[in-house]
């Protein structure tokens, strides 16, 4: 049995890179940012905190639209047949009963 | 006529609209249970994803952080990176969950985890996690809309009547709609909410240039250097701030995703693709473009405005009070009430039916039809709120901390969720001990040793919680076949079964 189910191995290492990017954008890798000079008009944590966000829109929209294994739209159809034989024995359930 | 005068209109249509609403929702015919506690799974990807969000940003969105910004600086706004990791989290989980909870028919996390695991103890446990988890957060929004209406009224209206006028409107339309009332109302109060928060922005900007005399960025970068370094760099470790605060808090914060009266909301979409919308466009765009653009704007521009406060969590309400015309004041105010309305309804609806259906339907009367499920499921709308009302007359000193509390006893379904939807390895007692070792931790590190080594509570709880729970999983014995079919079976058939074979 496999650790990780429906993962495929070549998207792997998405998962590294919001590790990597978890680290950098609050952990400890935010400290390096976090000294007094100014670049333009912001602080340098400033930029570091519009960066962060703008590298999880990236991984975000990866996760959504690229990545098979967070994806369950080829089973959508299956899955709703599934429910309504489900929902038809329920209410079948329901007309034995009354 | 005041502007207070024109709030309190504003505030009756908006609360008779809400229970409208609840009212032509208790029409529709309700077939199965799921009609009335998911709404018939009909939501769509703005119902959905409005509902999620006015769901999840509280008065906090609008009020708080504001305030504490005014005070903390940037180092505060790193933790905002709370939002993104909700985005990309749902992003991971939910079409996975939705898959499992609409294959399987399930309408709670404790139907899902007590199916899954096996055992009557996991579904306890996981109603008393949405328990610990709900009521301080009703219990908060209710107290907060007191306090708004307290503040906008120039004190006329008490505290204790403002909470109770939005009590009684929040449970007269969950109580008749349960969450199909609950997602309508939440989609109007999430516009109202996003616009009170451009609205906000837009004022301060202008009444910075007013004041100032100066171009809004120049005002910003002299109000940043005049409120020193400690304003802009990350506080020494150990320090409240420092990164090993922010990192934990932020994950904390973004465990909303795993608390059950939250994932409940999951189930009721229409298809997984809207979770695509949901997470990108909503969470991730929409909300970043809200926290890291428009709160730095009001938060830190708003020192060049008032440079003194007493409570900071009053920032708001003074921008609101002292430099809004007439139009923005009442979409504002009203946006206000409508994130705490809102946040108090969703958990209310969610938390009711998970009363309903994991202990009255599965200890107490098993056999009960869908309309009497519904019956009960309203009855405990009431049995909340009056909960949530003592909880806020008892606690009310402690209330902020419950709150914070509740987020970090909801984080620790995290491993259950992983179980079910990426990690088969991981079993029902591993889940269960890592709970209970969890919520123990996270009481240890608020009440006898406060955030040891600089991490919030929730941090150290969840920690705790992994670490047991791998080592009791790898020690106990996997899930039963039949639940590993009927969850991982759906994306992962090789290893395993077909859907389609037992389908037949």
């Amino acid at each position: 049995m496999k650790s990780v189910s429906g993962v495929p191995q070549n998207e792997r290492w998405f998962f590294g890179a919001v590790l990597i990017f978890i680290l950098l954008s609050i952990g400890p890798g935010i400290q390096l940012a976090s000294v007094p000079e100014f670049i333009g008009y912001f602080p340098v944590l400033f930029l570091q905190e519009q960066l962060g966000w703008v590298a999880s829109m990236v991984l975000c929209y990866i996760a959504c639209y690229k990545l098979k294994c967070t994806q369950t739209v080829d089973y959508e159809e299956e899955i709703l047949s599934m429910e309504k034989r489900l929902h038809d024995a329920e209410i079948a359930a329901q007309a034995k009963g009354e | 006529m005041t502007n207070f005068q024109m709030l309190l209109i504003a505030t009756v249509i908006y609360l008779v609209t809400c229970i409208a609403i609840g009212i032509w929702s208790s029409t529709k015919k309700v077939v199965k249970a799921s009609d009335f506690f998911l709404a018939g799974h009909s939501f769509g990807p703005l119902i959905l994803s409005l509902t999620m969000m006015a769901t999840v940003f509280s008065a906090w969105f609008i009020l708080g952080h504001q305030g504490t910004m005014w005070t903390l600086g940037f180092p505060y706004i790193a933790h905002f990176m709370h939002v993104p990791l909700l985005a990309l989290s749902g992003a991971i989980f939910f079409p996975r969950l939705w898959a499992i909870c609409r294959r399987n028919g399930y309408i709670t996390p404790s139907e899902l985890y007590g199916e899954y695991f096996g055992g009557d103890f996991i579904r306890i446990l996981v109603v008393v996690v949405a328990v610990l988890y709900a009521i301080p957060y009703v219990a908060l929004q209710l107290r907060g809309a007191g306090f708004v209406f307290n503040t906008l009224s120039g004190g006329e209206i008490p505290v204790v009547t403002g909470s109770i006028v939005l009590g009684i409107a929040v449970i007269l339309y969950v109580f008749l709609g349960g969450l199909r009332a609950t997602a309508i109302t939440d989609t109007i109060q999430g516009i109202l909410l996003l616009a009170a928060a451009v609205i906000l922005a837009v004022v301060t900007l202008s009444v910075v240039g007013q004041i100032t005399g100066k171009p809004f960025l120049e005002a910003f970068k002299e109000g940043i250097v005049a409120a020193g370094t400690p304003y802009y760099t990350l506080p020494a470790l150990g320090q409240m701030y420092s990164w090993p605060y922010i990192l934990s808090v932020s994950i904390v914060i973004a465990g909303i995703n795993f608390a059950p009266p939250y994932t409940m909301i999951v189930a009721s979409a229409k298809s997984p693709r809207i979770f695509r919308f949901q997470s990108f466009v909503v969470m991730s765009v929409i909300m970043g473009f809200m926290y890291y653009i428009f709160s730095p704007m009001v938060g830190v521009g708003g020192r060049n405005i008032i440079s003194k406060l007493a409570n900071p969590d009053s920032l708001t309400l003074e921008i609101v009070f002292n430099y809004m015309g007439p139009v923005s004041f009442l979409i504002t105010s009203l946006g206000i009430l409508a994130a705490m309305n809102s946040t108090a309804a969703g958990y209310l609806a969610n938390t009711s039916t998970i009363f309903a259906r994991d202990i009255y339907c599965r200890y107490i009367n098993p056999n009960a039809s869908p309309k009497k499920q519904v019956y009960i499921g309203r009855f405990m709308v009431l049995f909340i709120v009056v909960l949530a009302a003592l909880f806020s007359v008892v606690f009310l000193d402690l209330l902020t901390i419950l709150g914070s509390l509740a987020t970090s006893f909801g984080i620790q379904m995290m491993p259950a969720m992983l179980a079910v939807t990426y990690c088969p390895k991981i079993t029902r007692e591993g889940v269960e001990w890592g709970i209970i070792t969890g919520c123990v931790a996270v009481i240890f590190t608020y009440f006898i040793v406060r955030y040891p080594l600089g991490i919030h509570m929730g941090g150290w709880g969840l920690a705790i919680n992994f670490i047991v729970c791998f080592i009791i999983s790898s020690m106990t014995q996997k899930p039963a076949a039949k639940s590993l079919e009927r969850t991982h079976g759906i994306w992962d058939r090789e290893n395993f079964g077909a859907l389609e074979a037992k389908a037949k």
